[in-house]
């Protein structure tokens, strides 16, 4: 324990913390899978084989399509390929249903012209990464496909654009409401500080889902789905600063009687600019930590809202909103295809914790003095 | 060396609360300074003795304008007008007091580089008109301390605790203050080391006429240091000498103790050396004298009577063994 | 009589980068009924030596050498044996008796517990000997004292039980690492008195590690000066704080101001800051910042020489000094 003090150590603060985090695999697997995520979400009309809103009513409550190598005869094919699919009535029942059309295959080819859409909505392509002919009889629904026949895969990749930002700016938001009222009830302490602290239990004490359940209702049915996105995120933002105000208190005052503030102070300094200059840079790392906590809870809040229908409304969709699908066991037992967005859910949130685990190690000034 | 009065304090208190329950209402006070009267002089380094607990270091950053009196005033002189400096002064008011801290490795930020630190306060102050000319002044000032010019680019971890405290020396005297307060400044540096900090200071005191308020718990390091010597026990000042009188003949009883407990190397250790008693804790202050409960000579009028700080014998004492009031009832029987 | 004999005992430690010698070959001794004060600063090793006996050293650590308690190597016990010397024949007085202690067991429940492991008593047995020991370290209402927590108890007598704590099991050695350093003077100098009183009526061996040479000079009765894991000088305390022959054990000496100390001179110092481990080169540990340095300290590192009958220095200009002296007289 004393060894730390007599080695020089020449290294950074930043390159101990990458040191650190890459000596946590939950950390790292995490944080690959959020870039795939991230990435995912910014070309995912890209990545989509059909446009999320497009309807198919020929194909409606498809079952994912198996993807095949090998026809019925035997035969291996280099491109992946599915069978074409034909409707038929079941003679007891009535009901449609699908059958395989063993004699039709579409082999799955790369960069397809589809239904045309907006690339990163700055140029109009009909490009997508993977598909097969808009010709065929049948249909390449990975997830299957909902009551109007739209394809789910792409419905989950695209509403990801939704519940994986949402996290993102709603923390912004609550970061900044956070470190405002939180470095400043800290740092002036007095009635100011009880006042605050007081504000924040009464939020803090409020039962979530009501308070969710009249926040939206101020957002107009009216406005336009990214209008309604904004209202969601601000929303959220409005009550999750909450936790974030209350831990830059703590690590505002802790700081508040180190020598260098006093100093500061004898030096004639500004109030604000200690709390930029002295307070702020030495808690910012405990602080993301702490935010990269909080994200979870906002992409799992705005998945209940839309869940309930007061989140994310059409033609937007969002993780919680496709999740609505399978809201009574009857769908779920007759279409389990409708929780696989509930399974993206977990990993988006499961990845931001295990990153949050590893930066806290990462920053946590006693790991390195065990090193 | 001029004799214009730098600092004059009259009955300063200063009270923290003990809050409890939700609305934090305040259930008693934590007496750190209760009732301080003292003038120092320009020029005339105080040094100020006491345990932990005595409040010393509380005084020290009240008089430097850090934690607001709960009663009484600190007047401080500056060109012949008094500030109280934890009310909003003009800079070049603010500036001419600094202070040097205890702890070396909290008085530095650890995110800045040397550099950044130091020219905080110049920039504040507008004292260079280039950045040349700044970085060369403080150059120049690590160097006066035994540092080298291009430490100003370190960053804080990358210094011993005395190479530390060089630098918030630095810090402190780049503004060119007139007054420094100095609380411990060497307690937590190697022997090795701490005699040459000590040294420095003095230097720099002669130098660059300052004038110290030295707060230490080490009574040799206290006289080295200071023509006076003021001597705390649990937020009061029970005596003030010049500090070769002071060691020499104490006079209060809690003077006499605290000599007899140095140990030094160098003396026969054959005998005991009687020491009873801890201090109490400044939330309940004893009723009279607050030594009584300690002191080897403690009559009844000490637990009734607190002691004023009376001249006797060229010391100024708080102690009824030397007060009025001791002296009319010896009168009396 | 020997109690505890170290010898050649080395400490390196491995880090990502490198290994670094903290305690480089010392040996010395403990008798019967004697205190070894060891005195160093940040660096010198001085804690590591301690940890190092009580096999507490974490787990990068390197020892080898021996160290023979009783005639016994305790660096080839196992755990378990060890588990038997350490805490009852062996005892440790810490630097912050607050976290020695844990704050959500009382006093006597941290006594009973290291009683009832080492000895298999009676729990009335043990509450009498745990209040007979608290009484003996001069802690008032003993009995009171038992049933409390530690931070119900004063820094002064926080302090006084760890004292307790560790003479509970009648050792045969107990090692004080600062064991005041965090204590006033007033409480220090009643802390020291106690330790003495009881180690002199009760014949107890103690190592007594410190940076105050004020405090060793009180309680030693010799004394081991550690500089970045080397004994430079060694022997009775008079001799050494009185009549120093190493350049930094004098050094050391005459910076430190007392009382008697003049207003107007400048203090003695000693040059330049303790260095780090990863700085040291061959040669003499002390090279970079002795006045008396010469060619040979650069190269060779100089070895333990006897200057007067049990005074031993390891320094090449002593040593040098000395010949010149003798050839003189011849």
């Amino acid at each position: 324990m004393k060894k730390t003090k007599e080695t020089k150590n020449v290294e950074t603060d930043f390159q101990k913390m990458v040191r650190v985090f890459l000596k946590s695999p939950f950390g790292i697997a995490g944080g690959i899978i959020l870039i795939i995520l991230y990435l995912m979400t910014l070309f995912a009309q890209f990545i989509s084989p059909y446009n999320f809103t497009d309807l198919h009513s020929k194909y409606r409550y498809l079952p994912p399509t198996p993807i095949h190598w090998i026809d019925s005869k035997g035969k291996f094919h280099i491109f992946p390929f599915v069978y074409g699919i034909k409707e038929k009535r079941n003679p007891i029942t009535y009901a449609m249903e699908y059958v395989v059309d063993k004699n039709e295959i579409y082999p799955i080819h790369l960069f397809v012209h589809g239904e045309s859409y907006k690339f990163l909505n700055l140029f109009r392509t009909n490009v997508h990464l993977f598909g097969i002919s808009p010709k065929a009889h049948g249909m390449l629904a990975l997830f299957g496909t909902d009551k109007y026949g739209r394809d789910l895969f792409s419905r989950t990749i695209v509403g990801g654009q939704v519940s994986m930002t949402v996290g993102l700016l709603g923390i912004a938001i609550s970061f900044v409401i956070g470190i405002i009222i939180g470095a400043l009830s800290g740092f002036i302490g007095g009635t100011f500080d009880l006042i605050i602290q007081r504000l924040i239990e009464v939020l803090m004490s409020f039962p979530t889902l009501p308070l969710w359940l009249a926040l939206s209702m101020i957002i107009p049915p009216s406005w336009p789905s990214t209008w309604v996105y904004f209202g969601i995120v601000t929303v959220l933002s409005l009550l999750g600063w909450t936790g974030l105000a209350r831990v830059i208190r703590g690590m505002t005052l802790s700081m508040r009687d180190k020598d260098f503030i006093s100093a500061a102070r004898l030096a004639g300094q500004t109030k604000i600019k200690i709390i930029i200059h002295h307070v702020l840079p030495n808690i910012m790392s405990y602080v993301i930590v702490v935010a990269t906590l909080s994200i979870p809870g906002m992409i799992l809040a705005e998945s209940t809202m839309s869940f309930l229908g007061l989140g994310i409304k059409e033609p937007m969709t969002s993780w919680g909103l496709l999740l609505s699908n399978a809201e009574s066991l009857e769908s779920i037992s007759l279409h389990p295809w409708f929780l696989i967005p509930g399974a993206f859910i977990i990993i988006a949130v499961l990845s931001f914790v295990f990153v949050g685990d590893a930066l806290r190690d990462a920053f946590d000034p006693y790991q390195y003095e065990r090193k | 060396m001029n004799n214009e009065e730098l600092l004059n304090i009259k009955d300063l208190k200063v009270y923290f609360p003990i809050r409890k329950g939700i609305f934090l209402q305040t259930v008693g006070y934590i007496k750190a300074v209760d009732g301080v009267d003292l003038q120092i002089k320009s020029g005339e380094n105080l040094s100020v003795v006491g345990e932990s607990g005595s409040g010393k270091t509380t005084l020290g950053k009240t008089i430097v304008g850090l934690i607001k009196p709960t009663g009484g005033k600190v007047a401080y002189n500056y060109n012949g007008k008094s500030f109280e400096l934890f009310r909003s002064v003009p800079i070049n008011v603010r500036q001419s007091v600094q202070m040097i801290f205890q702890d070396p490795f909290s008085s530095l930020n650890p995110r800045l580089k040397i550099v950044d630190t130091l020219k905080e306060a110049l920039e504040i102050r507008k004292m260079f008109r280039t950045k040349r000319e700044m970085i060369d002044y403080l150059g120049t000032l690590l160097e006066k301390v035994g540092l080298k010019r291009e430490y100003l680019y370190r960053y804080p971890h990358e210094f011993s605790g005395g190479q530390r405290q060089r630098i918030s020396i630095v810090r402190a005297i780049s503004v060119k203050p007139k007054f420094i307060v100095l609380d411990e400044p060497t307690s937590s540096l190697d022997v090795s080391v701490q005699a040459q900090v000590i040294n420095l200071l003095k230097e720099l005191q002669r130098e660059l006429n300052l004038t110290y308020f030295f707060i230490t718990h080490n009574v040799a390091i206290a006289k080295y240091i200071g023509q006076k010597i003021a001597v705390m026990y649990l937020g009061k000042i029970v005596e003030i000498n010049d500090s070769e009188n002071l060691i020499n003949s104490p006079f209060h009883p809690y003077t006499r103790l605290l000599l007899s407990a140095v140990v030094e190397p160098k003396i026969e250790h054959e005998k005991e050396i009687k020491v009873g008693g801890e201090p109490p804790s400044p939330v309940n202050v004893p009723s009279g004298c607050r030594f009584h409960t300690r002191c080897p000579f403690a009559m009844k009028i000490c637990e009734e009577v607190e002691p004023d700080l009376v001249e006797y014998g060229g010391a100024f004492v708080a102690c009824h063994l030397y007060s009025k009031e001791r002296t009319k009832q010896i009168e009396k029987s | 009589m020997k109690l505890l004999n170290v010898k050649n005992l080395r400490i390196s430690f491995k880090t990502s980068k490198s290994e670094l010698l903290a305690i480089d070959g010392i040996s010395f001794e403990v008798n019967k009924g004697e205190i070894l004060g060891i005195v160093g600063e940040t660096g010198s090793g001085k804690t590591i030596t301690s940890l190092s006996i009580m096999r507490l050293l974490p787990g990068n650590a390197k020892v080898s050498g021996e160290i023979l308690f009783n005639n016994k190597n305790l660096l080839d016990l196992s755990e378990k044996e060890m588990d038997e010397i350490r805490g009852k024949k062996i005892s440790m007085i810490f630097q912050e008796p607050m976290t020695a202690f844990d704050p959500l067991y009382t006093i006597g429940a941290q006594f009973s517990e290291v009683l009832f492991k080492h000895e298999r008593i009676r729990k009335e047995e043990i509450k009498r000997r745990s209040v007979e020991m608290l009484k003996l370290v001069g802690i008032p209402e003993a009995e009171k004292r038992f049933d409390q927590y530690p931070h119900e108890y004063s820094g002064g007598m926080i302090q006084r039980a760890m004292i307790a704590l560790a003479l509970l099991t009648n050792p045969e050695l107990v090692i004080a690492d600062e064991p005041t350093t965090g204590l006033d003077v007033t409480i220090q100098m009643q802390v020291l008195n106690l330790m003495k009183r009881i180690q002199r009526t009760s014949n107890l061996s103690m190592i007594f590690i410190t940076h105050d040479l004020g405090v060793i000079s009180k309680m030693a009765d010799r004394i081991i000066v550690l500089y970045l894991g080397k004994i430079l000088e060694t022997g009775n305390v008079k001799d050494v704080i009185f009549s120093p022959f190493h350049p930094y054990t004098q050094g050391l000496v005459s910076s430190i101001p007392t009382l008697s100390t003049s207003r107007t001179g400048k203090l003695h110092s000693i040059p330049g800051n303790v260095p780090s481990l990863s700085e040291i080169k061959k040669g003499c540990r002390f090279y970079s910042r002795c006045s008396q340095r010469m060619e040979i300290c650069k190269e060779k590192s100089p070895t333990l020489f006897e200057v007067s009958s049990g005074h031993y220095v390891a320094c090449w200009a002593v040593e040098k000094n000395r010949n010149l002296v003798k050839m003189d007289e011849q």
